[in-house]
């Protein structure tokens, strides 16, 4: 904590050296939030790219209260949100009519799924629905808050989610099915 | 309710596998990162920590300088107060002073004249029944003697067939002579008149009754005549020559060293008046004086009449506090929603405070006054749905988010619950209390019993608890305990205007009643979604008491 301490009084300072120290700290985790807003790996690294510079340009108004992570978080969330917010002209959502009651009844059969793969689900999912979805599952915001944030109303943020469970469920128990057959096959 | 658990399982499976996952990035993203931030800038001077958590706000450092302000306008009135306190007490001893001068003659009173205001005077001796053969004769000395140097002009009149009596002495000799005869404090004056000013020749105390009394009879001239040192000039009139050319008054320096013209006119004898330095006699001679000219029996006028002009004021403030709600964009997305959610179901309560005052008069009409006094928030929330998010330490809890801070709350009850999952709280109580210490101006008009007076000022509040006592809105109403606010700023200054009346009720006593308005000049809310800005209605009544 005196290292990061130590850390965030050099970048306020402008040390090149502190700020390189602070990437390499926390770019690997910050990335993984950028991802899961982004449709791309290249995307995500432009949102991180200027989250960082945000970052290092408003350091001197972090308060010391709380985490620094988190206020780092929020910052790349805030990027994300504003990108997503410039393409106003968002893809056609696609209209959902598949089985919603498939249901994951089999948990050892998804634990098995990794990392990257549930990354590239999320990110396949449409530019809205994975909006509504991150910020409701791993920000914690509400229907309203979202909708709001979002400019969408607030049934449309709850659609939006539930189109965005099926989508991911169906996608989940697919690569549930390629895994299995992959195995079968061995 | 199937469907709530898969939505459930998925939503667990993406967090269970991204949250706090790690990725790295293209090697070369960090260039581009060090190209979007320009060239190094030259080091920053470090801001100045603020209690090792956060950095001063200027704000902050605004509401410390209106203090300093405050105070050295303050301190600079006290000493302008005690400056015309001394000039008072300058011309009360000069008042003193002409009940204790020597005179020689019956005939009226010294004609005294002030010049200057305060230090340059001019006494004119009696005159005597030959006067139309005086002539005036000045001499101008200075009495370096005391503490305090003064300029003292003696005016004398001798007779105009008399030579001029040398200089007795001039400035330089009577500062030098008295410079080497400085008093000594602790030995009474009636002592000091039994020495001469040779120190060997004692003078007796019949002639130094009469030389404090004014009135010298024949025999006792006769005496002092052939006192040792003494001559007598002859003339037209008798001269006697004192002892010395200093009295011994002169040469402790309760005396103004005087031009001795003691004049024979038939059975009269008259000396020059000499002018008694009444601040030196102030010191050590108020035994022998008639009224003492400044201070009591213990010595401690002045200290007296400078507590005299403290005065303490206990009170009690009936507080209406409505608060200034503002997002805080700094804190994350932020959509306008969390403070009109907050302005709808916040309501504010009113509180009753302690306080006590001390007020210092500067001047008559000009006071300053601190001291120490509870400021209380009360705030209840109506029945709203709060959500499950990672705190600080990256556990998950509810989280209450109001104008009074953030509360992070635990449920007594069940497992420990998931990020977005929520609760409705019934009823949120939230307490903060500050003790506050204020400084205020205060300027009053009116006379007699009735005087009204207005005030403005700032007040540092120190945060000394915040809690929120929630109940959980289920089939029991279930308590789910207290816990305190995060993201408080533990100071905040706030800016005070008042306007109050105050009553007599005796020498001492008087009732105080001061409506006043209380506003913020920084957020209460370090970190939150919001930043509020209390603005408080209190009503204090008091019983001012002056010592």
């Amino acid at each position: 904590m005196d290292d990061l301490g130590y850390l965030i009084r050099g970048c306020v300072a402008g040390d090149r050296q502190a700020q390189n120290r602070l990437y390499a700290q926390f770019a690997p985790r910050l990335f993984v939030v950028c991802q899961r807003y982004a449709s791309s790996r290249s995307e995500a690294e432009d949102v991180l790219q200027e989250g960082f510079i945000r970052i290092f340009t408003h350091i001197a108004q972090f308060k010391h209260q709380g985490s620094f992570e988190g206020w780092m978080r929020r910052i790349m969330v805030n990027c994300a949100l504003q990108r997503y917010a410039a393409k106003s002209r968002m893809a056609p959502v696609v209209s959902m009519q598949e089985d919603m009651h498939g249901g994951l009844e089999d948990n050892q059969a998804h634990s098995s799924i990794g990392q990257k793969e549930l990354m590239a689900l999320v990110q396949r999912l449409p530019p809205t629905y994975r909006m509504v979805f991150n910020l409701y599952v791993f920000e914690g915001m509400k229907h309203r808050e979202i909708a709001e944030l979002l400019g969408i109303s607030e049934g449309t943020s709850k659609s939006n989610l539930s189109d965005a469970r099926s989508i991911l469920q169906r996608e989940v128990l697919k690569l549930d099915a390629s895994m299995a057959q992959k195995l079968g096959s061995l | 309710m199937t469907e709530d658990l898969h939505e459930n399982e998925i939503d667990g499976l993406f967090r269970r596998g991204l949250e706090g996952a790690e990725d790295s990035p293209s090697p070369g993203l960090w260039s581009a990162i060090e190209k979007g931030l320009g060239p190094t800038p030259p080091p920053a001077p470090q801001p100045i920590p603020s209690g090792g958590s956060g950095w001063m706000h200027p704000l902050l450092l605004k509401g410390l300088a209106g203090i300093a302000i405050l105070a050295a306008v303050g301190t600079a009135s006290y000493f302008l107060g005690r400056d015309s306190q001394r000039r008072e007490q300058r011309q009360q001893e000069k008042s003193t002073e002409a009940t204790t001068q020597f005179r020689t003659s019956s005939e009226p009173a010294s004609q005294k004249e002030t010049r200057d205001g305060n230090d340059r005077q001019s006494m004119v001796t009696p005159a005597t029944e030959a006067d139309e053969n005086t002539t005036e004769e000045r001499v101008d000395t200075k009495t370096t003697a005391g503490p305090d140097a003064m300029d003292t002009r003696v005016l004398t009149r001798r007779p105009s067939n008399l030579p001029a009596r040398e200089a007795p002495k001039s400035a330089g000799e009577v500062r030098n002579q008295g410079a080497a005869l400085s008093p000594k404090p602790e030995t009474p004056v009636h002592k000091k008149l039994e020495t001469s000013s040779a120190g060997n020749a004692p003078i007796p105390r019949s002639i130094q009754r009469q030389l404090m009394s004014g009135r010298m009879t024949d025999p006792v001239r006769e005496e002092a005549a052939n006192l040792p040192g003494s001559r007598r000039e002859k003339g037209r009139d008798e001269r006697i020559v004192a002892p010395s050319e200093l009295t011994p008054l002169e040469q402790r320096g309760y005396v103004s060293p005087m031009v001795v013209t003691p004049v024979t006119t038939g059975r009269r004898f008259t000396l020059a008046a000499p002018m008694l330095d009444t601040r030196v006699m102030a010191k050590h001679v108020s035994p022998i004086m008639t009224k003492p000219a400044v201070g009591n029996k213990t010595g401690s006028g002045i200290n007296r009449q400078l507590l005299s002009r403290f005065s303490l004021m206990p009170m009690l403030s009936s507080n209406t506090t409505h608060k200034k709600i503002e997002e805080d964009e700094t804190f994350g997305p932020r959509n306008g929603r969390e403070h009109r959610e907050m302005e709808e179901t916040e309501s504010y309560g009113t509180t009753v405070s302690p306080g006590l005052y001390a007020a210092f008069d500067i001047t008559p009409r000009l006071s300053v006054q601190s001291g120490f006094s509870e400021l209380k928030n009360e705030i209840s929330i109506s029945p709203k749905d709060i959500r499950a998010v990672r705190d600080r330490d990256n556990n998950v809890r509810y989280r209450l988010d109001c104008s009074a801070g953030t509360f992070y709350i635990d449920p007594k009850t069940g497992t420990t619950p998931s990020v977005g999952d929520s609760i409705r709280l019934k009823s949120s109580d939230v307490r903060t209390r500050y003790a506050s210490i204020p400084l205020h101006l205060m300027y009053r008009v009116g006379t007699g019993r009735l005087t009204f007076f207005g005030m403005a000022g700032a007040e540092m509040n120190i945060l000394v608890n915040r809690t929120a006592t929630t109940t959980f809105q289920n089939a029991s109403s279930q308590p789910l305990g207290t816990v305190r606010a995060e993201g408080l700023r533990p100071t905040t200054v706030n800016a005070v205007v008042g306007a109050g009346i105050e009553y007599g009720i005796g020498k001492r006593l008087s009732i105080s009643v001061i409506p006043q308005y209380r506003t913020a000049l920084r957020s209460a809310n370090e970190e939150g979604p919001v930043k509020s800005y209390p603005k408080t209605v209190s009503v204090a009544a008091g019983l001012r008491v002056r010592f």
